[in-house]
């Protein structure tokens, strides 16, 4: 198996790797890239806490092979953050209280963020949609959506 | 756990591929979406040296529509390209209805329509990682000759579970396979083997181009889908229904295919006999489901009891039916 030279584009940064074909992009961003905000869950694609969104869409980053994200404006859930300022959908998620353990919270959001990207008043039923490809074990979805409802609120 | 080690390649064309899989006969596969893939990769069920990546082919994400070959669908579409087509949604609503219950949003941001037509045949035993099979001998999935689930079965039991691709065996759909210096086209039926061991007819050196979904008349059709959970899970039963009307209301033809019983999507033979020359109603409905749910014999190789899954063929029967009421 040979190394190769691959360029990501992650948050809005470029980065240059050495790797091996059959890294996955979660196991580059945790271990080379130490962006550990994407979790590393049942790495099968079940329960969505890797997701990452891949040109504004939210894909299983334990799926993706890196050398398939080249050229593709990978976000993380660092790459939400400005300086010290969280997105007010993340505001959103701490007042409602839908963070308990937080393992789900990183895909939950990035999930969320790509629904109200295409869809700024979705409701219930798009909501419960969007995210039910993230599971949430301790918190339950009762508050998640009720975080993702309030933006909707508040883009009305 | 790590990905087994192969070297990845990056064809721009059709052409290039079937070059790549024709020079590493055998020893190559393809990728497209990944979702199933990677995890038998993992698992090692799967270890191709190659890996030929094909979501840089452009030609195989096309959708057209033609009024004599019908609706065409290129295999590297994503499963959501198909849900948000408006063109998919007013041509095959059933595709659409099936492909909705694939997995999760994000997984059909991933995972595409050839991906769905070829997915291998699934089986308790078999999709296991590979110190969990080590401590079993090896089953007729694996290459030995024995079934885990069927005592003294002289054949593999497992079963095929992809949702959408039942939905385009009832909408007959067809689909064109090329290599190098050649391509063919099969009815779907006739894609699938009905082996559990090598479930369809897609050679080493094959790539799946393109699904045809004929387009004669004003078919109508409807999906139904038992699983444990209402995301993220295969189907435990699907039922496709695919009919057309003769104006007076009477059913004019149709087309029942049950899927996750088989190592193939069942079509219930009777059905057409049954129901040709009616018009629907609780009795026929009641007599339809009573005939699926007699042709149905699943075994035991998924997480619901083979018992519960036959008596449930009968309810999503009549659930899919009642929706042409």
């Amino acid at each position: 198996m040979k190394k190769r030279i691959i360029e990501l584009n992650v948050n809005g940064d470029n980065h240059e790797l050495f790797v091996n074909p059959n890294r996955t992009l979660l196991e580059i961003l945790r271990e080379d890239l130490e962006l550990t905000g994407t979790k590393r869950g049942c790495d099968q694609g079940a329960c969505g806490t890797c997701t990452v969104l891949i040109d504004g869409k939210p894909v299983r980053s334990c799926l993706t092979l890196a050398v398939e994200a080249q050229g593709k404006k990978i976000i993380t859930i660092e790459g939400l953050q400005e300086g010290d300022t969280i997105t007010p959908l993340q505001e959103a998620f701490v007042s409602e209280g839908a963070v308990q353990c937080g393992f789900c919270t990183p895909g939950m959001i990035l999930t969320a963020k790509a629904l109200l990207e295409e869809n700024p008043t979705p409701t219930k039923e798009e909501v419960l949609r969007a995210i039910s490809g993230n599971l949430c074990r301790c918190t339950g979805y009762f508050k998640i959506t009720r975080a993702i409802m309030k933006m909707d609120r508040e883009a009305r | 756990m790590s990905l087994p080690e192969f070297e990845h390649f990056e064809p721009d064309t059709l052409v290039e591929a079937c070059s790549l899989l024709k020079k590493y006969e055998g020893r190559a596969g393809v990728i497209a979406g990944g979702t199933d893939l990677l995890n038998l990769m993992r698992n090692r069920l799967v270890e191709p040296d190659f890996l030929v990546d094909l979501k840089g082919i452009s030609e195989l994400r096309q959708m057209g529509y033609d009024e004599t070959k019908g609706f065409v669908v290129g295999s590297g579409s994503p499963l959501s390209h198909l849900i948000h087509s408006p063109m998919v949604r007013e041509k095959a609503p059933m595709l659409v209805e099936a492909a909705r219950t694939v997995a999760a949003p994000p997984l059909q941001n991933m995972g595409t329509i050839g991906g769905n037509v070829c997915l291998n045949t699934r089986c308790f035993f078999y999709n296991q990682s590979k110190s969990w099979r080590s401590s079993r001998s090896p089953c007729f999935k694996t290459g030995g000759s024995i079934c885990h689930v069927v005592k003294n079965g002289d054949r593999c039991y497992s079963v095929f579970q992809a949702d959408a691709a039942c939905a385009l065996v009832a909408l007959n759909a067809r689909v064109k396979l090329v290599e190098e210096g050649g391509e063919r086209i099969l009815p779907l039926s006739q894609f699938y083997t009905g082996k559990g061991e090598n479930p369809n007819a897609l050679r080493p050196t094959e790539i799946l181009k393109e699904i045809i979904i004929p387009s004669d008349g004003d078919w109508v059709g409807s999906y139904e889908k038992l699983s444990l959970r209402a995301s993220l899970d295969f189907p435990q039963i699907g039922v496709a229904i695919a009919l057309r009307y003769a104006p007076d209301r009477a059913i004019k033809e149709v087309k029942m295919v049950v899927n996750a019983i088989a190592p193939a999507p069942v079509e219930i033979e009777g059905i057409p006999d049954l129901l040709i020359g009616n018009r629907l109603d609780e009795n026929t409905i009641e007599k339809a489901a009573q005939l699926a749910r007699e042709a149905s014999h699943p075994v035991d190789n998924t997480g619901l009891s083979p018992a519960y899954r036959r008596k449930m063929v009968r309810l999503l029967v009549s659930r899919a039916l009642r929706k042409f009421l």
